[in-house]
């Protein structure tokens, strides 16, 4: 007998959702999202244009899917630089208690001391608006989270008995790490990767709404935030779109993240 | 009139039935025995009497009680709270029964102390936990369970962690309270002779089914008495050793401690071919410290390990891999020794490495084939994962691994108290026919009736220290 998590299940529905816009937007979008008509300017949602049009013309519903491909190219790229560098520093870590441990965990302190977002706006204004900026400060906000997470998943893991069993079968500790510790502690780490990925979504459009990530012509859900902003008495519409897009992202990598976290413990209890 | 009534009570942990219709009263004064091995189902039965099943438990039939109902556990150091002196404790059980003041709560608790039988004088209510032997700390846990003035004491294991003077002395004690209490006992073991001495009834139990049930002695003379009690107290045939060559695992003057705290004081041990050498003792006296410590994985402070006369915490290298293939272990719990992202065969060969020169990849998988069978797995068991298979057969996994490298000294931690009483049988005839082969085994459990009828030489690790144990003649034991 078989229940389904009905967060995961809206969590996965919901993230397939983003990356399936976000993976057909550079092939395919209704409009072109370059292309401004003037004389289409600020229509409602019609069959035309399933969402209407901005202030320029351009079809909402494309924009909304290009800047789904943006966040996920920033968050994703992010996520992956900073499980890159962060799980194999939890993982030295966990392997090689004393200064070495102290060293990586202190200076994580550090970081994390940092309000994430306002440190990522200040590395944005150091090296200069852009997307590979963005990702840039976003990822490095995230390794010491993996840090974190790694060294506490693993930790558990080299205490286990088939940690003794490899070291008498003469398994240095660095085979053992990436042989036993790294594949057993891929279920924490995914967990948090997908509640990290909401959070890099936010993150990045956050940046950009500030006019600190992905500049123009490139559409963004956080620069179409802030341009609807002068208009929100006229089309308020042109604010909620991309807004609701933000929560659909983030709603739905969290949820996946929640889900994942109870079904593994849930795995773990039987 | 009965304190506690099991009405058809059926347990299961998933699919996994773990008792079934079981039916049993207890009337007040009445001493009645639970007797099987382990996975027989005892353990849930009394679980349930207290209401303490775990959550992924599902019960069916109905436990009624009349009165209270307090437990003993087969360890009293995990019972207690470290932190706490023992007179606090018993005063924190006093208080949840009835709300009094503290110095009048203080006084009720050092009355039921003395009542166990720890003097004042002597043991005063200001000591820790850690300062008393696991002889008084049973005593603590016992007056702790009194404390709630109970109608039914339940005993679980309570004496397989103490030495057998001690625990003669402590079930004289759960005699004589349950006599002047008027409680009802039930009396959790896989101990024939405990509960002989105390119960009036015995319950006999195995994988969840009632074989059994009657007074002492009549119950003893059922034919399905008989083949139970022969399968849980399982002796091997073993041929003698002969102790007359150098030993194979030689410990000289271990000792090692852990800050402030001396774990290991002095240690000498040797172990020769085809020997089993028994080691006993309560948790936290340091059991797996010196474990660890004659398998190399941690360094004494003082002492050696030698295995066959080399030093196995100098050697370093391909010498220290070389020793390592002599000393292989198999772990208490099966399901934590054995990575569960490996196929079997995977695990199995990990050891492998340790021969020089490596083995060719056909040679390796014969190998690890070969040895799958001798443990008795069957052939398609390489391409699996652990978690395909049950505690009895993962034990085997982990003693194939251990053998795959014709090791010399085989180190058991525990390593059959996870298994039923059939599998549990066929393991230590493995065992035992492995030492006739020359193997020779440190084998350190809590069951004394169980390693006395396999090994050549008991001990006791006692503050740090080994105690030789007297041993049984070796005789086919009549039940």
């Amino acid at each position: 007998m078989r229940r389904i998590d009905p967060a995961l299940a809206t969590g996965a529905a919901l993230t397939a959702l983003f990356v399936l816009a976000a993976l057909i937007a550079p092939l395919w979008t209704p409009y072109d999202v370059a292309a401004i008509d003037i004389a289409a300017r600020l229509q409602g949602p019609s069959t035309r244009h399933w969402l209407g049009t901005d202030q320029f013309g351009r079809d909402e519903f494309s924009l909304v899917m290009a800047g789904a491909s943006v966040s996920l190219g920033v968050a994703g790229s992010a996520i992956a630089a900073a499980l890159a560098l962060g799980v194999p520093l939890g993982l030295v870590a966990s392997a090689r208690a004393g200064w070495l441990d102290d060293t990586l965990m202190r200076t994580a302190d550090v970081l994390f001391a940092f309000p994430g977002l306002l440190l990522a706006i200040l590395l944005s204004a150091v090296l200069g608006p852009g997307a590979i900026d963005a990702a840039l400060a976003i990822a490095l906000f995230n390794v010491p989270v993996f840090a974190r997470v790694a060294r506490g998943a693993a930790l558990p893991i080299w205490s286990a008995d088939f940690i003794a069993a490899a070291q008498l079968a003469g398994r240095s500790r660095s085979a053992i790490a990436l042989a036993h510790v790294l594949p057993n502690m891929a279920a924490p780490i995914i967990v948090q990767a997908s509640i990290q990925a909401g959070l890099a979504l936010l993150g990045e459009a956050g940046l950009s709404y500030a006019g600190l990530g992905v500049q123009t012509p490139a559409p963004s859900w956080g620069r179409m935030l802030a341009d609807a902003q002068t208009l929100i008495g006229t089309a308020p519409r042109l604010a909620v779109v991309p807004g609701l897009a933000i929560i659909i992202a983030v709603a739905g990598f969290t949820l996946l993240g929640d889900g994942l976290a109870r079904a593994s413990r849930g795995k773990g209890k039987h | 009139m009965s304190v506690l009534a099991f009405d058809r009570v059926g347990i299961r942990y998933g699919a996994h039935r773990a008792l079934s219709e079981f039916s049993l009263n207890l009337a007040p004064g009445e001493a009645v025995a639970l007797i099987g091995g382990t996975g027989s189902g005892k353990s849930s039965a009394s679980l349930a009497a207290l209401g303490l099943l775990h959550a992924g438990a599902s019960l069916e039939g109905t436990v009624r009680r009349e009165g209270r109902v307090a437990m003993i556990f087969q360890e009293p150091l995990l019972a207690l709270n470290p932190l706490m002196t023992i007179g606090a404790q018993v005063a924190e059980a006093v208080t949840a029964r009835h709300a009094m003041k503290h110095r009048a709560a203080a006084a009720e608790a050092a009355r039921l102390l003395a009542e166990v039988g720890l003097d004042p004088t002597a043991i005063p209510p200001q000591r820790y936990p850690h300062e008393l032997s696991g002889g008084q700390r049973q005593r603590v846990a016992i007056a702790i369970a009194l404390a709630s003035e109970p109608a039914v004491l339940i005993a679980d294991e309570p004496t397989t962690a103490l030495d057998p003077e001690t625990a003669t002395q402590v079930m004289a004690l759960v005699a004589r309270l349950v006599r002047e209490r008027h409680m009802a006992l039930l009396l959790v073991t896989h101990d024939l002779d405990l509960a002989r001495g105390i119960a009036d009834r015995i319950v006999l139990l195995d994988h969840g089914h009632v074989i059994e049930t009657g007074p002492l002695p009549a119950i003893l003379e059922a034919p399905r008495t008989a083949a139970l009690l022969e399968r849980m107290h399982h002796r091997p045939q073993r041929r003698r050793s002969q102790p007359d060559t150098p030993p194979v695992l030689q410990a000289i003057g271990l000792q090692h401690g852990y800050g402030a705290r001396t774990v290991i004081a002095g240690v000498n041990l040797a172990l020769h071919a085809g020997q089993i050498v028994g080691l006993v003792g309560s948790s936290g006296e340091g059991k797996s410290t010196l474990l660890r410590l004659v398998l190399g994985l941690e360094h004494p402070q003082h002492g050696q390990v030698l295995i066959d006369g080399h030093d196995l915490h100098k050697a370093r290298g391909a010498d220290l891999r070389g020793l390592r293939r002599k000393v292989q272990a198999v772990f208490q719990d099966p399901g934590a020794s054995l990575d569960p992202r490996w196929r079997v065969g995977r695990i199995v060969a990990e050891p492998l490495g340790l021969l020089e020169p490596r083995l060719p990849p056909a040679e390796r998988d014969a190998r690890v084939c070969a040895v799958l069978a001798r443990v008795g797995l069957p052939e398609d068991a390489a391409s699996r994962l652990p978690g395909a298979f049950s505690g009895g057969q993962r034990q085997r996994i982990a003693l194939a691994r251990a053998l795959v490298v014709e090791p010399e000294v085989i180190v058991l931690d525990e390593a059959t108290s996870a298994l039923d009483a059939h599998v549990r049988a066929e393991i230590l005839d493995l065992i035992a026919s492995l030492a006739d082969e020359g193997l020779a085994f440190l084998f350190v459990t809590h069951d004394r009736s169980m390693i006395e009828g396999l090994a050549d030489r008991l001990y006791r690790l006692s503050a740090g220290k080994l105690i030789a144990q007297d041993l049984p003649p070796r005789a086919p034991r009549e039940p």
